[in-house]
């Protein structure tokens, strides 16, 4: 996954992240069109929506009789769920590819990136004892606090500010943020996992032996659009739906 | 921003493409002429001239070589509320109706604060426990009159006030005006500024004279405190219950160091180190309504003894609890651009000091940040105007000298306790408010043209004078029960033996008759009684010094002959000699032992004395200003530079 957004990024990276987002999201919209064209009945949908539309002219058309309007109208309800059934599949479907895609885009456009005008705070937890003596100085960055340990629970944390978008600190196996070109990953944190990780939290290296996570909070980024500042889960939403609609439109795909 | 940087960043992001079209729009002045207004808070003259000598406010000699340096008349009081609503109105107290920073409500005798008022629902929608607002309530200004900018819009000028003292709420929406309010904004608690300092020692903060809690904490040997901050009382809910948030402080008694715990946010921060501004979420309502905050935490010491402080819980810019700018999105453009900022109107935490929180180097820290962050806010403002007015005003003048006054008067009672590695504090901040104006000065050209004002000079502080005390040892005011003097406001008074008292840090009150609750002095008997006054307060002298404390005590009537005085106002003002001021205690109405003893506080400098004492100062670029001018006159002649004199016609 990291490879094939690295490649579909690739003509973004110099460019404003915005860009890189709304390429993305425009993608997912029309794929994810096309998935709900091959995955949900089209026919079945086409009909369900003629009927459903005569069923709202009848309304109109009997005001005067209320018994009908009310049959008309209960028949419409029930209409609406049948047509959510129609719609489950399909939606269960893109479901999969919307978490994998929401994940990179976490990745790679939610944070800003690291830099020596924001304090950022780490918390490795350490598996069965913490490192002990003085930690030295990080190969990028600059520690900003002492090191806090707690050793009741394991954990240690301090506060940093990066230097060209990373902060690396050898001696507790961090190394955070990243150097690479608008629309890389941002290195968040560490934990143990597998495949399933790495799919879900791109944002997360491979721990080092003998910690169990890190955590980082580093400074959220915001995209200015229309005077009022977007996170990059709205700027998808809206963006990934409107490219949705307008494939629906282009494809003639019935939703 | 440039516009040629803004042209730049239209083609690479496409949402600016939006920002361009709504500019597009924007109206530009009618004259083309700009006006920076640089509003320091206590720039006095003198200092400032001694400084521009001693060659560390070069920018400021420059301005003056430029175009004038005057003295510039304050307002009566002198306090930074009426100076700056005379300013803003072009006219006197009685028009705007700010007196003093306290005024009191005749029939009930209770103080408030004069700039602004927050006033319940007028009605509600109860179910349950829950109350729901169905019309009124709100925040109001209570400074009167016309702003001299008005003239501005209406004519289609670009205003933009920075941090405008005495203009909170800020005013309705314009599409030529930028308003982010300044002094008298408070804090999401209400209050002008309320620390928090949490501690396992807190017997060792013996002053209680509030500007803040302290909330005594404990470590129940997992090295953690659970502190609780308390946020604004939630008026959705019976009873208005305060709201709170939790944080957990994780102590490293080693590494000397805390790590603070607050929702899905941490920070470490060592000994004598600040935080970074942190976000607050007080739910008023889950998530339905919450109220947007932000703190700064300070831990001052981690061993022997836990001490943390957290700052004055501060409206959000991003995310503003209450209306602190206009439009509302400003305030949060502002901090998206220059970053979190103090939002109260009194940044500086000099309760903090007065109280032994801090000491003079925890203080120093937190007025630097302000400076630091007020620098910062004045580098956007600056890089993004065009046209029009832009009036900026910084507050660490005054603040830091009313706290440092001490370490430059070898006359105060503390300068022998000050430590000599202050003696330069003062003229450090003129020289940083002198780097403000070399900024300004970057953008002067034959269509630019900057004045660099005050409200006030200053004065030492070195002789706390009781008023109250005053008045009942000379037979003004009966104090019937003397163990409480010290206690509730008035609360020793015998109102029926008393016909004057003193509220507020210059306001003089007669006990009058079908005003006051419980009024004794008739129409026919106060002129006599306010002159008795007069001939007594300054005719009474400092037996420690032979000075005479009151240097004039100024009947209303007479100091603002012709206007119908409102019932807030205070009968008479003190004006205070140089080395004076009313006591602290005086200011709530109290009566402490003894009429005159020394100033303890290291607030040691003060303004609130005569106004011939202490004007403020005037340096400009513009020529021809006229003879002794007065800060109420400043309006006139803003209106008149942009308008090219069509003000003056």
């Amino acid at each position: 996954m990291n490879t094939l957004f690295d490649l579909l990024l690739k003509p973004f990276q110099s460019l404003d992240p915005l860009w890189g987002l709304m390429w993305i999201s425009a993608l997912s919209g029309v794929m994810m069109i096309q998935v709900f064209k091959k995955t949900s009945d089209q026919q079945a949908i086409s009909m369900l929506r003629r009927k459903m539309g005569s069923r709202a002219l009848g309304m109109l058309l009997f005001l005067e009789s209320p018994p009908t309007v009310l049959k008309l109208a209960f028949g419409l309800i029930m209409d609406n769920f049948i047509y959510l059934w129609h719609l489950l599949k399909p939606m269960l479907i893109i479901t999969i590819p919307f978490i994998l895609i929401a994940a990179q885009l976490d990745a790679r456009y939610s944070r800003e990136p690291l830099n020596a005008d924001y304090l950022s705070t780490v918390t490795v937890y350490w598996e069965s004892s913490i490192l002990s003596g003085e930690p030295g100085e990080p190969e990028a960055g600059t520690l900003i606090s002492p090191v806090v340990t707690i050793a009741d629970s394991l954990e240690q944390s301090f506060s940093f500010t990066g230097s060209n978008g990373v902060f690396v600190f050898g001696a507790m196996g961090i190394d955070l943020g990243s150097s690479e070109p608008t629309g890389s990953i941002m290195i968040r944190g560490a934990e143990k996992g597998g495949i399933v990780q790495t799919l879900l939290h791109p944002w997360n290296m491979e721990a080092p032996a003998d910690i169990v996570k890190i955590e980082s909070f580093t400074q959220e980024k915001n995209y200015h659009i229309f005077g009022s500042r977007w996170g990059w889960f709205t700027v998808f939403l809206v963006f990934s739906s409107v490219w949705a609609i307008l494939g629906a439109v282009i494809f003639k795909v019935k939703v | 921003m440039k516009r040629r940087d803004f042209l730049k960043k239209a083609i690479l992001t496409p949402a600016a493409i939006a920002a361009l079209s709504a500019g597009c729009g924007k109206t530009t002045g009618r004259s083309g002429k700009r006006l920076i207004v640089l509003g320091v808070d206590g720039m006095d003259p003198s200092l400032v001239e001694s400084f521009m000598e001693r060659g560390l406010m070069p920018n400021t000699r420059r301005l003056k070589e430029m175009g004038s340096f005057n003295r510039l008349g304050t307002s009566n009081p002198p306090q930074s509320p009426v100076a700056w609503s005379n300013f803003i109105t072009g006219a006197p107290p009685p028009v705007h109706g700010i007196f003093d920073f306290i005024h009191r409500d005749p029939a009930t005798m209770m103080p408030y604060l004069s700039i602004s008022e927050v006033t319940p629902p007028d009605s509600t929608l109860n179910l349950g426990k829950l109350r729901l607002p169905l019309s009124g309530g709100g925040v109001n200004l209570l400074r009167r009159g016309t702003p001299f900018w008005d003239t501005l819009l209406d004519k289609g000028i670009p205003v933009t006030m920075v941090k405008l003292p005495v203009d909170f709420p800020p005013p309705a929406a314009n599409k030529n005006g930028l308003f982010l309010s300044g002094l008298g904004t408070p804090d999401v608690r209400g209050s002008q500024g309320s620390f928090t300092f949490f501690t396992d020692d807190p017997r060792s903060i013996s002053d209680n004279t509030g500007g803040g809690v302290i909330i005594p904490v404990r470590d129940y040997g997992d090295g953690c405190y659970t502190c609780r901050v308390d946020g604004p009382a939630n008026s959705l809910i019976e009873g208005n219950p305060v709201m709170s948030v939790e944080v957990k402080a994780w102590v490293d008694r080693e590494s000397k160091a805390v790590r603070i715990d607050m929702g899905d946010a941490s920070v470490v921060i060592g000994e004598k180190q600040w935080s970074p501004w942190m976000h607050f979420s007080f739910s008023a309502l889950g998530p339905i309504s919450t109220v947007h905050a932000i703190g700064r935490f300070y831990l001052k010491e981690i061993t022997p003894k836990f001490k943390l402080y957290l700052s004055p819980i501060n409206i959000d810019p991003e995310n503003p609890a209450l209306p602190i700018s206009s439009p509302d999105w400003y305030s949060r453009d502002l901090a998206e651009d220059a970053g979190l900022f103090y939002t109260q109107g009194f940044p500086e935490d000099t309760k903090a000091l007065s109280r032994g929180i801090f000491d003079d180097d925890d203080y120093l820290s937190q007025a630097n940040i302000v400076l630091e962050e007020r620098m910062s806010l004045f580098h956007s403002v600056l890089s993004r105007y065009q046209e029009g007015l832009l009036f900026f005003y910084f507050t660490s003048l005054d603040l830091n000298v009313h706290m440092f006054y001490r370490s430059m008067d070898p006359a105060s009672p503390l300068y022998g306790t000050t430590d000599p590695r202050f003696s330069g504090v003062i003229a450090d901040l003129y020289s940083r408010i002198d780097i403000a104006v070399g900024q300004a000065m970057e953008l002067l050209d034959d269509r630019t043209e900057i004045i660099l004002l005050s409200d006030h000079g200053f004065a030492p502080f070195r002789r706390s004078f009781n008023l109250n005390s005053y008045l009942a040892a000379e037979g003004f005011a009966d104090i019937s029960s003397p163990y409480e003097r010290n206690n509730d406001m008035f609360a020793c008074l015998d109102w029926s033996k008393t016909g004057a008292y003193g509220l507020g840090l210059n306001g003089l009150y007669i006990n009058q008759a079908g005003r006051e609750k419980n009024g004794i002095v008739t129409a026919d008997d106060k002129r006599s009684l306010m002159e008795n006054l007069k001939t007594s307060l300054e005719s009474a002298v400092d037996p420690l010094t032979g000075d005479k404390p009151v240097k004039n005590l100024f009947i209303l009537e007479d100091t603002y002959p012709g206007y119908q005085m409102p019932p807030w106002a205070p009968d008479m003002l003190v004006g205070y000699s140089r080395g004076y001021r009313a006591s602290w205690e005086t200011t709530l109405g109290a009566f402490p032992e003894g009429v005159i003893t020394d100033n303890m506080d290291p607030w040691s400098g003060t303004h609130c004395i005569s106004p011939d004492i202490c004007p403020g100062s005037l340096i400009t670029s513009v020529r021809n200003m006229p003879e002794n001018p007065t800060l109420t006159e400043m309006g006139s002649i803003i209106n008149s530079i942009l308008t090219d004199g069509e003000e003056d016609q």
